[in-house]
């Protein structure tokens, strides 16, 4: 039982990233191979804040989601002016060198060691410890985010967003400041991604820089892909079959490194398969084709 | 200070190398192709497996490795590629791909050969040459050497040929040169044979200088794209020089800093590049807004 929970509390974590990826890859066309970067601001944030200061979750949360924007401007600033493959690869760049923050600060972040230890959050002295507890806490977080993108792409901000994704000059022709919806949207695409990293540093209360490397990043972006971009089901679909698929590899006997092996192979030909024959994913409302 | 210098020299030659393949290849295809890496890595491994499995001599291991993967990008160029460019996918589809058949071949090797680092030389480390007050090792100097006879060759392929003009014409322009009636798919299979065969030729001469390990095709792949975006597209020289440029920042920010840094070095330094000089040294700039 507490299996399936704890596959329930990665699935809720996983569509969290994965609207939050949506709302640039898919909403606004934005290419960013830099996603787990931002949700790994956001996990050592809160947990650096937690474990030395003893911050209550709330504000972790709130000043990973913080961090984890104002490290979007800094990448979106200068390069969301360029040609979007230049892009593409300045977010490649921004992501290797979190990582590598991550991993070789070993004064600030323990460097592979990881962070130990980070406490449960408590609500009003409610202590969120059980796995049941923590499969609520996810759920409420990942539906916050989901009914906030669904909110802001209906809305006349996320018109504009569409408008950008289908043909920039258009948007900027009707003097759309398209620069700047773009920094916009990419910084809440970055922040919920934090918020996600944060949730993920409570429950796991342990984190090491190997959770947030590019590989994190394909995974998230393949979730998007797979499940659909810009549809409300995709998200959800994408992140469920991702996280749920690879498990049954652990029933059928393999050694665990050879099943982790095992899961990246399926993902990568899932991937390749997926875009081959169903280039929209299994719900999405917008292609990749131009 | 000049052994600094020297081996800067050396991963420069190797990153230029890489870069090489990957800089012809973007110039027709347009997109960052991951599955370059996968094929770095299998031709390494498939080096390894013939002098260490097969007993076979390692020259003509290595000649059979880099001919398996120049038939490997060639494969999946047919495979993948050219069904996603029919279907009209764009670049971005095209990157994930060649993504997930990189994340495919890098965990099939980890399968085959474990995660622990392989040593592809056959007999001792030898010592190193003492050259002009630096120590080089023979596959350091082949390293260089084949950098400069690649890069050669691909010259005078491109620039002096009727069928490097093909597909420079090709990668200029795809659809005026499908009107002048190329084949600009076969083109485009061509230049994977040709790139393929420069990843591999790096990758058994790198991996005779150092250990194979599954994580080396990724390494490779981002280092040849640094140095292609900082040497500039379309150009022989663009890449080469690039790839020496973060040979020498690498090794002399190294000297300065700790050994772990070396990677976000390059990127810093790509990362200015893109904001101050996005085209490169030499390459033409993409413009923001293509009509």
């Amino acid at each position: 039982m507490d299996y399936i929970v704890h596959i329930l509390i990665l699935v809720a974590i996983y569509s969290l990233l994965v609207v939050s990826l949506d709302l640039a890859l898919g909403h606004t066309g934005l290419v960013s191979v830099a996603h787990a970067a931002f949700y790994g601001l956001g996990a050592y944030t809160s947990s650096l804040l937690a474990v030395r200061f003893g911050v209550t979750f709330g504000v972790g949360i709130l000043a990973g989601m913080l961090v984890a924007a104002l490290a979007s401007f800094l990448l979106s600033m200068p390069s969301l002016r360029l040609h979007e493959d230049y892009f593409m690869i300045a977010s490649f760049g921004f992501q290797m060198i979190v990582f590598n923050i991550f991993n070789n600060w070993t004064e600030l972040t323990h460097g592979p060691l990881g962070i130990p230890g980070i406490p449960p959050p408590r609500i009003l002295g409610w202590k969120i410890d059980s796995p049941l507890e923590f499969l609520l806490f996810a759920c409420f977080f990942a539906s916050l985010a989901y009914f906030l993108i669904i909110r802001l792409t209906k809305s006349p901000f996320g018109r504009v967003l569409h408008a950008i994704r289908e043909d920039e000059i258009f948007a900027q022709a009707l003097g759309k400041n398209t620069l700047r919806f773009k920094m916009i949207a990419f910084a809440i695409s970055a922040a919920l991604a934090a918020l996600a990293g944060s949730v993920y540093a409570y429950y796991v209360s342990f984190i090491d820089p190997t959770s947030f490397t590019i590989m994190e990043s394909i995974l998230i972006m393949s979730m998007v892909i797979i499940g659909g971009a810009g549809g409300p089901w995709g998200p959800l679909i994408g992140a469920a079959m991702l996280v749920m698929l690879p498990e049954e590899l652990r029933f059928m006997g393999f050694s665990s490194s050879i099943a982790a092996n095992l899961r990246q192979i399926l993902y990568g030909s899932l991937l390749v398969i997926m875009v081959i024959f169903r280039p929209r994913g299994m719900a999405g409302r917008f292609g990749f084709g131009r | 200070m000049s052994q600094v210098l020297a081996n800067g020299f050396v991963a420069g030659s190797g990153y230029a190398l890489v870069g090489l393949g990957i800089g012809l290849i973007w110039s027709l295809t347009r997109f960052l192709n991951f599955s370059y890496g996968a094929v770095y890595i299998t031709s390494a491994y498939v080096a390894y497996a013939l002098v260490k499995w097969a007993h076979l001599p390692i020259i003509l291991s290595m000649c059979i490795a880099v001919l398996v993967g120049a038939c490997l990008g060639g494969l999946m160029e047919f495979a993948v590629f050219r069904t996603l460019r029919r279907a009209g996918s764009s670049q971005f589809i095209m990157f994930v791909a060649s993504f997930g058949l990189l994340i495919c071949f890098q965990n099939l090797v980890s399968v085959v050969f474990g995660d622990r680092p392989r040593i592809l030389r056959t007999g001792n480390v030898q010592e190193g040459i003492l050259m002009l007050s630096v120590r080089m090792t023979k596959p350091q100097i082949l390293i260089f050497l084949s950098s400069v006879v690649v890069a050669f060759g691909m010259w005078i392929f491109l620039f002096k040929t009727k069928a490097g003009k093909i597909i420079r014409a090709t990668a200029s322009d795809p659809f005026l040169a499908r009107v002048h009636g190329i084949n600009t798919d076969r083109e485009i299979l061509y230049v994977f044979f040709i790139g393929s065969a420069v990843a591999s030729i790096a990758s058994v001469l790198i991996g005779l200088d150092t250990d194979l390990t599954p994580a080396m095709g990724l390494n490779a792949l981002m280092m040849g794209t640094a140095a292609v975006v900082i040497g500039g597209m379309g150009s022989i020289y663009g890449p080469m020089l690039g790839g020496f440029f973060i040979g020498f920042v690498q090794h002399i920010g190294v000297w300065k800093l700790p050994t772990q840094w070396r990677d976000a070095i390059v990127f810093a330094v790509v990362i200015l590049f893109l904001v101050f000089r996005p085209q490169g040294f030499f390459g033409k700039p993409l413009k923001s807004t293509d009509i």
